[in-house]
């Protein structure tokens, strides 16, 4: 039954859906534990190579969040999906909350969905929040450079949000869950799977009132949302050699706070985000040939207005509205042992904004790529990938991204792996073509179009040692160095009045080292413990520093019990982290120097229990038990309680 | 084999692009500052009677113009050529304030600093060096040092400009003498530029 399905998955291409991991597969097809880390090990993965391979044979180290552990964990968006995941961190401020892969800043690891780049960023962060978890069907994560297949932004990794598709002839399901806050999660979706065609449509609604992290201030920490989100897919297949599927997703969300000044105005500030994604993706396969191609269309608008109490002086108002196009074709061929993989890619991206001169600007980039997924020997296993892209950019001209991927299997139980390669992240229409004057405070800010892009050579070398089907042990290795990095500059001159000018220059540093371990154990379905620790070293070359708010020392650990004769799972999620550097200037000495914020933990708890002969679930949580977080390096939800049901069909 | 009917759904929810409504419409009911300064006075300037005590507060926002005031008809005055003239004696541009003196104006006024001084205190002109607006010295800036360049402390932290404890005792184009103390920068709905002073007449 896994045979026909996984080998039809290697015919084809990404993004190719891996089979949805149903919570309920494990009992159905008598595997045994879904989640020991031998079972774990077949789960199918694309991002690494853009070919399916089951995660124990995939030749760049990837790390998966199924479907299973978002429903166990209670998640409601990608962000709290992968929170507690070894490795990573996620930062929170005005871009909302991004992902910090081994210590480089969200604007450095690619966002993607089904393989397509999503749009949007506000300080080159991609909010994860936006993206809700109820079509989500599992999440990978790649690190180091993936620029070689999939251009801009790919430095620190790559993470790609597969969604659902259908598995049942019918299906449907609803969830609500409310709590602490004011929460509300509401979720829907119904499916529809034939032999040759299959349609599901998902919604959710999200809505929380926030939270205030220190009421002594008028300033709220945690904003009041207003969201819901429509998303539908089909797919038509088995027409011969043809198949094509065809995605469209629409969310709205509004987001208000407030905050205060210290020269008492007070702002009543809101954010309604729109984005619209549409993408068609027909696909021809023939044998050990195939050819994809992609249609993608990306919008995000962001209109901010900041309301001033008994005031219009400070009101403000920016519309912003981001397209991207995309048109890219794939072609694979299987000639023996290599798997060769080339491809085109064509974007285009146009920003209408009030801050950027002219006030509308756009952009077109070509790419090319090719990479040979070379098998030389199957037992021990051993893999040589490489691979090489070209980025044409109508600003920057030509940027190549080669890597290189080895991955050796000695005996079946021990996987090494190691690849190095160039990702680059090319500069913002903001940071080439901002125009924005504060007069009162004496300042501008302008965009600089001669820009650079900014480059990273990548290194991971990763050891996976499985000696027990319950048993899996890993370490990773890691060294990545930033260079030309973008930064604000103030010596870019003075205007004729006496304003100071500040510009963006590629004057800037970083380099990031250190080792990630984790280990997973399990025993019969009943308990599986996982922990990891990381070991952070991060340098500012430009100022000669550590990088601010990262931790040296950070872990996870989690827990999950399960009885399944009762239908009944816990699930414990935690993350642990140590002492994080600021720099601040709180003497007046034109210095910043260091501040230490002490470590704290998060922890997680979540229980549900199957009722309804296995068609629904009841579920009880608790988000943040320890409480951490505070209004300024930390502004995380406070301790919350949340419970909920689920019906499906 | 037919058309899916959830294909209709997706034709539809690519129409709904980006329609949510113009949030900058909700910005129209901001209202109107609070220090409205449509009073008497000008266009910028409003003075409100406490006694012998006079408060004004001067509309400073704006960074390209500056805005006179006459103190005995405590009128605001439209002046072309600041250095000129002879209508002003007061000037104001955000934190700014000149005197019609020195590199300022033509108009010879001058002022005593008295630091620490409350204004209910000064009642007469004091004994002291008469100061007016001088060209830049040996300081950190490059601005004029004006006779009323330290009326405010900046904490760098908050960027916040508040005033420190000082009088300043003016004689004016025409040779009255009124003692200024400022109170505030900010009005109350914490913008800046507003210039919040106290003064009143003394004797010479």
């Amino acid at each position: 039954m896994i045979g026909a399905p996984l080998l039809a998955a290697m015919l084809r291409l990404a993004p190719v859906p891996p089979s949805e991991p149903e919570p309920d597969d494990a009992q159905v097809e008598g595997t045994g534990d879904a989640g020991a880390p031998e079972a774990a090990r077949r789960t199918i993965v694309v991002t690494g190579t853009r070919t399916a391979t089951t995660l124990a044979d995939a030749p760049v180290a990837t790390s998966v969040v199924s479907r299973q552990e978002i429903v166990e964990s209670g998640a409601q968006n990608v962000a709290e999906a992968i929170e507690e995941t070894p490795g990573l961190q996620l930062t929170r401020g005005v871009g909302g909350t991004g992902l910090r892969l081994q210590g480089l800043d969200p604007a450095y690891t690619l966002v993607l969905v089904d393989g397509q780049r999503v749009t949007g960023r506000v300080n080159g962060v991609v909010d994860l929040t936006r993206l809700s978890a109820e079509d989500v069907a599992q999440i990978e994560i790649v690190r180091g450079p993936g620029s070689v297949l999939y251009g801009a932004d790919a430095l620190a990794g790559t993470i790609n949000v597969i969604t659902r598709r259908p598995q049942r002839p019918h299906e449907a399901e609803a969830s609500v869950a409310y709590g602490s806050f004011g929460t509300l999660d509401l979720t829907g979706r119904a499916g529809v799977s034939r032999r040759r065609w299959s349609s599901s449509v998902t919604a959710g609604l999200h809505n929380t009132d926030g939270w205030d992290a220190d009421p002594s201030t008028i300033s709220t920490t945690g904003p009041r949302l207003r969201g819901w989100n429509i998303a539908t897919a089909h797919e038509l297949a088995d027409l011969g050699p043809f198949s094509l599927r065809a995605r469209a997703e629409y969310l709205r969300r509004d987001a208000r706070r407030v905050d205060g000044s210290d020269t008492g105005a007070v702002f009543d500030r809101g954010n309604l985000t729109e984005t619209v994604d549409a993408t068609i993706t027909p696909q021809l396969t023939r044998g050990p040939v195939s050819l994809t191609l992609v249609g993608h269309y990306s919008l995000f608008r962001d209109q901010f207005v900041q309301d001033q109490r008994d005031s219009t002086d400070l009101d403000q108002y920016e519309d912003t509205v981001d397209h991207l196009g995309q048109l890219g074709a794939t072609y694979q061929h299987t000639l023996g042992t290599h798997v060769v993989t080339a491809g085109i890619d064509g974007q285009l991206e146009r920003l209408v904004a009030d801050r950027v001169e002219p006030g509308t600007v756009d952009r077109a980039r070509y790419a090319m790529f090719v990479q040979d997924e070379w098998t030389p020997r199957a037992s021990p296993r051993i893999a040589i990938v490489p691979g090489a892209r070209v980025d044409v950019d109508s600003l920057f001209g030509a940027y190549p991204t080669p890597r290189i991927a080895v991955m050796v299997a000695p005996v079946r139980q021990f996987t090494l792996r190691a690849a190095y390669g160039r990702g680059f992240r090319a500069p913002t229409f903001r940071e080439l073509y901002l125009r924005f004057a504060n007069p009162s405070a004496g300042y501008v800010v302008t965009g600089n179009p001669d820009l650079r892009p900014e480059t990273s050579w990548g290194t991971q070398i990763s050891a996976e040692y499985v000696p027990l089907q319950q048993l899996a042990l890993g370490v990773n290795v890691f060294d990545n160095r930033l260079r030309d990095t973008i930064v604000v500059d103030t010596e870019v001159g003075t205007a004729q009045d006496g304003t100071s000018l500040f510009g963006y220059v590629n004057i800037g540093e970083a380099t990031t080292r250190g080792v990630e371990a984790t280990a997973v154990a399990s025993w019969r379905e009943v308990i599986r413990a996982e922990g990891s620790y990381t070991y952070l070293w991060t340098h500012d070359g430009e100022n000669d520093r550590v990088l601010p708010g990262r931790a040296v020392h950070a872990g996870t650990a989690g827990l999950r019990l399960a009885r399944r004769r009762w239908g009944t799972v816990l699930r414990v999620r935690s993350s642990i982290f140590g002492t994080r550097t600021f720099f601040v200037d709180d003497d007046g000495d034109g210095r910043e120097s260091p501040r230490a914020s002490p470590p704290f933990a998060t922890l997680d708890l979540r229980l549900s229990q199957d009722v309804l002969a296995g068609h629904g679930q009841l579920f009880v949580g608790v988000d943040n038990v320890l409480d951490a977080g505070d209004a300024t390096d930390n502004p995380i939800m406070p301790r919350g309680f949340y419970g909920g049901m689920t019906v499906r069909y | 084999m037919s058309m899916p009917p959830f294909s209709r759904i997706a034709v539809l929810s690519l129409l709904v692009s980006a329609c949510a409504e113009d949030l900058g419409a909700s910005l129209a009911d901001g209202g109107e500052s609070t220090a409205d300064a449509a009073g008497d006075g000008g266009a910028q300037i409003e003075h409100v009677d406490d006694g012998e005590i006079v408060h004004t507060t001067v509309d400073a926002t704006d960074a390209t113009a500056w805005i006179h005031l006459d103190l005995e008809t405590r009128a605001q005055v439209d002046v072309a050529e600041p250095q000129a003239s002879d209508a002003w004696d007061l000037g104001f541009s955000r934190f700014n304030i000149t005197i019609n003196g020195g590199v300022s104006g033509a108009g010879g006024t001058e002022a005593i600093v008295i630091e620490g001084a409350l204004l209910e205190d000064v009642n007469a002109v004091p004994d002291g060096a008469w100061v007016t607006d001088a060209a830049d010295g040996d300081d950190d800036n490059d601005d004029p040092d004006t006779v009323f360049a330290q009326w405010y402390d900046y904490d760098f932290m908050t960027h916040v400009l508040s005033a420190r404890p000082v009088v300043y005792v003016v004689r004016t184009v025409e040779g009255g003498h009124f003692a200024i103390a400022v109170d505030d920068y900010y009005d109350d709905a914490g913008s800046s530029g507003w210039m919040q002073l106290r003064w009143k007449a003394v004797d010479p």
